[in-house]
């Protein structure tokens, strides 16, 4: 399905590049939950991610004739909406309220049901409140699955830059959600890391 | 042998991760604003463009901007506050310059005298460092894309550290890793210099 | 004067060689030379492949095909025998030229290779391998063995000794498992997995790079590992008899012996861990600025 997406959308960009409206259209519909999600878990406000989803699309059209096609073109969006986030954080300062999460997140991914729902909203509100360097790293490393290289260089920061807020943000979660930090496993308490 | 099969512990921290949505339907279709805007002047492109160039302040600036050279360990660490103003003054300075392709300057960056750097050290090290950059150019592309942004790598972990240094004065600990990370950006130099030099009549 | 030599197959002529001998471009090649026992053999090739395996017989042989633009180039002279393979045209694109080199197992080995892999196997004696981007593998007994690449990969294989083994990247990944008691490896970002049998005098050293280290210590065993970024996790065979010390600025320090890091200073960041395990006979030094460190038992 992968494949099949991949070249379907290379189809599209192609078109989209002529031009095509309806083109550039069907890759918003194909693309436009997985830009929100990822922007939504950077900004934590849901006006704000929606403002810039709004804003990736619009500079992913007028960026076409740059897209090379060397990567997905998922991953080039990502980065786009990427920099709407860093850039809307340095024109608005960084201190944005978070507000609840609300209900129409998607049901969590099944993960060999090992995590209820209660769990994985635990792990989402703590999510929310890291501080930002770190929220960003965890975002897009640990839930979008980028390399430690390719989210230093979306986030514009060096690589040791993006591990040690890796590292600072696990820390976080792990005393946020109670986990143990031997075993990872929850000891049904707070503990501090060490 | 695999020794190492036990140790691939599994983290509940990164199954709980992975388990979060990735997918989040926005609360109202964006296409009707999204295409209203695909047709507007080029006044907000210019903007977009703007904007896409502040985004890359890091990127420029880890491109070697900032390079914090000491020679000697007493007269490094004298130079702390100097060099914390002087830190922030280039990445100002970065934020000026325009785009352009990685480049490799050394800069002697921050403390604020030349009476701050050792001679010997500074010598050796610009020494080195043009000798790199003509090591360098006849490595294949792919090797060089990496090797430049290994050694880029270097750099913005000495000038993170001492900006660390310089909140968090006389620390042992950081003093001795900064130091440590000087020296694997002479070593590097020194590798580059020598592998390339072994082959250099074959290339 | 030029010399195209093609040996048939199954016909191995040994000779004394004075001078060089040139094969070009093009060629299948098949030379062997008459050297030392315990002699030096160098080896220099940009691109392809290079392998070297150790036999019992005193001499080198070489073959392989030769890349479009290359020539052969070996000497043997004063217990020395070179191999290179040379660019024709002083251009900086290169065919690949694939070799296999056979040395009596005791030489002294030297490779040199730009993207060339390198892969040796039962050569005994000192080894010093340099390749650029090219992956380096390779077993290691009783003598000394260097291996430094930039970006590639370095494997090794260390059978039962106490040589020094040195390993030296900038981004290629270090993989050294076997009897290797004293060893310094060192990367930028290249990750590290150093499975040894006993820890004599082990130094460590990254910047960015991860290390996953299995061993044990030796009775007076010295381990230090220093890292600015990469995490790094140890897992310790018993029995263990060692002073731990232990130091990082942000990350977390996660030991299964008991004794829990404390906070080093009361107004900034800073982690330590000291306590002794055992007879506390060996001396165990990590130190990291933002890397975890796990040490842990086997």
């Amino acid at each position: 399905m992968k494949a099949e997406s991949a070249a379907s959308d290379a189809e599209l960009v192609v078109a989209a590049r002529h031009g095509n409206v309806a083109a550039f259209e069907r890759l918003y519909r194909a693309h436009v939950a997985r830009v929100t999600g990822l922007c939504l878990r950077m900004t934590r406000r849901r006006d704000i991610a929606e403002d810039c989803t709004q804003q990736a699309f619009v500079r992913a059209w007028r960026s076409l004739g740059a897209f090379e096609g060397r990567s997905a073109f998922g991953t080039w969006l990502h980065r786009i909406a990427v920099n709407e986030v860093l850039t809307y954080g340095r024109n608005h300062g960084t201190r944005v309220e978070a507000e609840p999460l609300d209900d129409s997140i998607e049901e969590p991914r099944e993960v060999a049901g090992e995590y209820g729902v209660n769990e994985v909203m635990d792990v989402e509100r703590a999510l929310a409140t890291l501080p930002e360097g770190a929220r960003h790293v965890v975002v897009l490393q640990a839930v979008y699955g980028y390399s430690h290289e390719e989210v230093a260089d979306m986030l514009g920061i060096a690589v040791g830059t993006c591990k040690a807020q890796l590292h600072r943000g696990r820390r976080l979660l792990r005393e946020r959600l109670g986990m143990s930090l031997v075993t990872g496993v929850s000891t049904g308490m707070n503990e501090s890391a060490s | 042998m695999n020794e190492f099969a036990d140790q691939e512990r599994i983290d509940p921290l990164d199954q709980a991760l992975a388990a979060v949505a990735q997918d989040v339907q926005p609360s109202r279709d964006l296409w009707p604003a999204i295409a209203a805007a695909l047709g507007e002047p080029a006044a907000l492109r210019a903007q977009t463009v703007h904007h896409g160039i502040a985004s890359r302040l890091w990127l420029q600036l880890a491109a070697g901007l900032l390079l914090i050279v000491a020679s000697s360990f007493t007269t490094y660490f004298v130079m702390q506050r100097s060099q914390q103003r002087d830190a922030m003054l280039a990445r100002e300075e970065a934020a000026r310059q325009s785009l352009q392709a990685p480049a490799l300057p050394v800069m002697p960056a921050s403390f604020g005298g030349t009476e701050s750097l050792g001679s010997g050290y500074a010598q050796a090290r610009a020494s080195l460092d043009a000798e790199f950059q003509r090591r360098v150019a006849a490595l294949p592309p792919t090797t060089r894309t990496r090797v430049q942004s290994d050694l880029a790598e270097v750099r913005r972990t000495a000038a993170d550290i001492a900006a660390t240094l310089s909140v968090h004065p006389n620390h042992p600990l950081l003093q001795e890793l900064l130091l440590s990370t000087y020296q694997s950006e002479l070593a590097l130099l020194s590798s580059v210099n020598e592998m390339a030099s072994a082959t250099e009549t074959r290339l | 004067m030029n010399m195209s030599v093609s040996i048939p197959s199954g016909v191995l002529a040994a000779a004394l060689l004075c001078c060089a001998a040139i094969v070009h471009a093009g060629d299948k090649v098949e030379r062997t030379v008459a050297a030392e026992a315990r002699g030096e053999v160098a080896i220099v090739n940009i691109a392809g492949e290079v392998f070297v395996e150790g036999w019992d017989r005193n001499e080198v042989q070489v073959s392989g095909d030769l890349g479009g633009d290359a020539r052969l180039d070996v000497t043997s002279a004063g217990g020395r025998t070179s191999i290179n393979v040379i660019n024709v045209r002083g251009n900086h694109t290169h065919s690949a030229t694939d070799l296999k080199v056979r040395v009596p197992r005791d030489s002294a080995l030297s490779v040199n290779t730009v993207s060339a892999d390198q892969i040796i196997k039962d050569c005994r004696g000192a080894q010093r391998l340099q390749a650029v981007s090219g992956t380096i593998a390779t077993e290691q007994w009783e003598q000394e063995l260097e291996a430094r690449t930039i970006s590639g990969e370095v494997s090794i294989r260390g059978h039962d000794g106490v040589a020094q083994t040195t390993v030296n990247t900038v981004s290629g990944s270090v993989s050294l498992l076997g009897g290797s008691t004293q060893f310094a490896v060192e990367t930028v970002t290249g990750d590290m997995r150093i499975g040894v049998r006993e820890t004599g005098r082990g130094r460590i050293r990254t910047t960015n790079g991860e290390l996953k280290f299995t061993g044990k210590l030796a009775r007076d065993g010295r381990l230090e590992a220093e890292a600015v970024n990469g995490d790094l996790d140890f897992t310790l065979r018993e029995p263990v008899n060692a002073q731990f010390d232990v130091e990082t600025f942000n990350g977390d320090i996660v030991n299964c012996f008991g004794p829990k890091p404390v906070k080093m200073r009361e107004y900034a960041p800073g982690n330590a861990l000291r306590f002794t395990q055992g007879a506390g006979d060996a001396r165990v030094r990590v130190k990291t600025l933002n890397g975890g460190v796990e040490i842990c038992r086997e």
